[in-house]
């Protein structure tokens, strides 16, 4: 079991610092001289990384205490390391700045020109090798160990570790050759040996030990605290943005705040009664729609009226034409005699009475005086025979009577029914006489001149009035 | 730039403090928001029923003719009846008037 191992166990098992310490202490030059090469001379850099590569350690010390070679774990994780903090424009600009100083330094310290072009491309080589080779030529040219403790370290006998450090010092220059950095073995030797080793700046050590103690003595959580604290500049910049940008959420969010308060203020202020204002438009709507109903029921009232005032007008028109025609019938009703008339009928048509045959045979002459009554229409209704000197005439006289049309007689503007009598006589033509009128009934004087009907013996009777 | 753990704690402790008040803020702000929008929503139904109410007040009757209007609709049931009468009679008149006259 190596120290590291021992160490290394102690720390994890036991929480020993001072063992962790000497692990620090032994392999700070190796770590710092990687990430001094990788950075450029960033020292500063340098310095970030070395810390982190020893607080990496102390958070994964169980499960390292089993490694043989810790350096060769130490120099992977290294160069891990400061490729991540070489990523970036802030490392680009920062490694711009340190190549000045790396000038300075590699002047003072590494004249050489080998080292010159052996520098910037020796890790790569280094890494490229095979991880025994690269153990192996780590211990013995980075760390300074004889063959002996390079061969126990690596689990081989001194002369096999003696054929492994040629060998690998052989591969390596290989590797350089590809570079274009032309050396022999000696010579690499001899560089490696040298200014590939600086030394780590004084304090360094108890510092990094200090700090990588401080972080990974206890929990995984503790360490990763510890791991984001020593990000020197990036922890910073994260601590305060999360703390500007959670302050400056809240300022905003009291300010939207304030304003949602006031707003909230004058919206209770205002106090719209939705429910109250929402009844009220009910029972408006509610009048409107019972308004509306009335105003249709009000149209039909409306209708109705006027229908009601057309049919009584209409019913008063009748009524009265009803009476007009009553009083009409009821004059037409009434007789008139002739005296009494405004203009007397007119005899339109009269038909011949037909003369008994016997008695115009026998020669027997008369006359009939007829009473009729001429209607408002004109037409002769209950003619009858009233006087005469031969019944045998009445009848022929009132059948033909009977027969007559007028022009009715007008009273007051008013055809009326007028009572009327005519003597109708009866000669025979060669016998002409005056009819003996009135002989049956003197004492009803005819209203008319006599009517004459006379008969030659084979000739048509002719009416003269 | 370095700074001591002790003070980056209490940077990050201050970011939680802000964080934890920012995130109880937001709960407050939410429920002062729905607040907020449902009394927008209240006064904007208000408006509306506002805007509503003018509408029906304008086209509301005045009080005499609603009046009016009722007490035609008390009378129209009477009215109707006495139409339908008037209808008869007049009917009725126009069969008398057409009636062929009595024979004497």
């Amino acid at each position: 079991m190596s120290e590291d191992t021992d160490q290394l166990r102690r720390y994890a098992e036991e929480g020993d610092q001072e063992a962790f310490a000497a692990v620090v202490r032994r392999h700070i030059d190796l770590v710092y001289s990687v990430a001094l090469r990788q950075l450029n001379g960033d020292v500063h850099l340098a310095t970030d990384a070395t810390q982190l590569v020893f607080t990496d350690l102390a958070r994964k010390s169980r499960a390292l205490a089993s490694h043989q070679v810790l350096a060769g774990w130490l120099f992977t994780s290294t160069r891990f390391v400061t490729a991540k903090l070489v990523r970036g424009e802030r490392r680009r600009q920062a490694r711009e700045q340190a190549a000045l100083r790396m000038e300075a330094f590699m002047r003072n310290d590494a004249p050489d020109a080998d080292w010159d072009r052996l520098r910037p491309v020796l890790d790569d080589a280094l890494a490229e090798l095979a991880h025994l080779d690269r153990e192996a030529l780590i211990l013995r040219f980075f760390e300074g160990r004889d063959y002996r403790t390079v061969g126990a370290r690596l689990a081989l006998s001194e002369n096999a570790a003696r054929m492994r450090v040629e060998r690998a010092l052989d591969k390596l220059r290989a590797r350089l050759v590809r570079r274009g950095v032309e050396s022999s073995a000696a010579l690499l030797a001899v560089a490696l040996a040298g200014p590939a080793m600086p030394a780590a700046p004084v304090g360094l050590a108890a510092a990094v030990a200090g700090k990588a103690l401080s972080g990974g003595a206890s929990a995984a959580g503790w360490a990763a605290w510890t791991h984001f604290m020593h990000l020197g500049n990036l922890h910073v910049g994260v601590s305060g943005a999360l703390l500007v940008g959670a302050a400056a959420g809240w300022v905003v969010e009291s300010h939207d705040h304030a304003a949602l308060r006031a707003e909230l203020v004058e919206l209770r202020a205002s106090g719209d009664d939705l429910a109250g204002l929402e009844r009220e438009n009910r029972r408006l709507a509610d009048v409107l729609g019972e308004a509306g109903e009335l105003r249709r029921d009000d149209a039909e009232f409306t209708r109705l009226q006027e229908e009601a005032s057309l049919l009584q007008r209409r019913l008063t028109t009748l009524v009265r034409a009803a009476e007009e025609k009553a009083r009409a019938a009821q004059a037409a009703a009434a007789l008139y005699s002739l005296n009494e008339l405004d203009q007397a009928p007119v005899a339109r048509f009269q038909a011949r009475p037909q003369y008994p045959a016997e008695l115009r045979a026998a020669g027997i002459e008369g006359s009939v005086v007829v009473e009729f009554v001429v209607g408002t229409e004109g037409d002769v209704e209950h003619a009858r025979a009233v006087r005469s000197t031969h019944p045998a005439l009445e009848s022929a006289a009132a059948e033909a009577v009977t027969r007559w049309k007028f022009k009715a007689g007008r009273k007051d503007g008013r055809d009326v029914r007028t009572r009327l009598q005519i003597p109708i006589v009866f000669t025979v033509a060669d016998r002409s006489r005056p009819p003996a009128a009135g002989s049956s009934n003197a004492e009803s004087a005819p209203t008319s001149p006599p009517f004459t009907v006379q008969y030659s013996g084979s000739g048509a009777p002719s009416p003269r009035p | 730039m370095k700074l001591h753990p002790g003070w980056s704690l209490a940077l990050l402790a201050g970011a939680a403090i802000f964080g934890g008040g920012w995130i109880i803020q937001q709960r407050e702000g939410e429920a002062l928001r729905a607040e907020r929008d449902l009394l927008r929503e209240q006064r904007r139904q208000a408006e509306v029923q506002r805007v509503w109410q003018t509408e029906l007040r304008s086209r509301q009757p005045a009080d005499d003719e609603l009046a009016r209007l009722r007490a035609d609709r008390a009378a129209l049931e009477r009215l109707r009846a006495e139409v339908a009468a008037s209808r008869a009679r007049v009917e009725q008149a126009e069969s008398l008037r057409v009636a062929p006259p009595v024979k004497r």
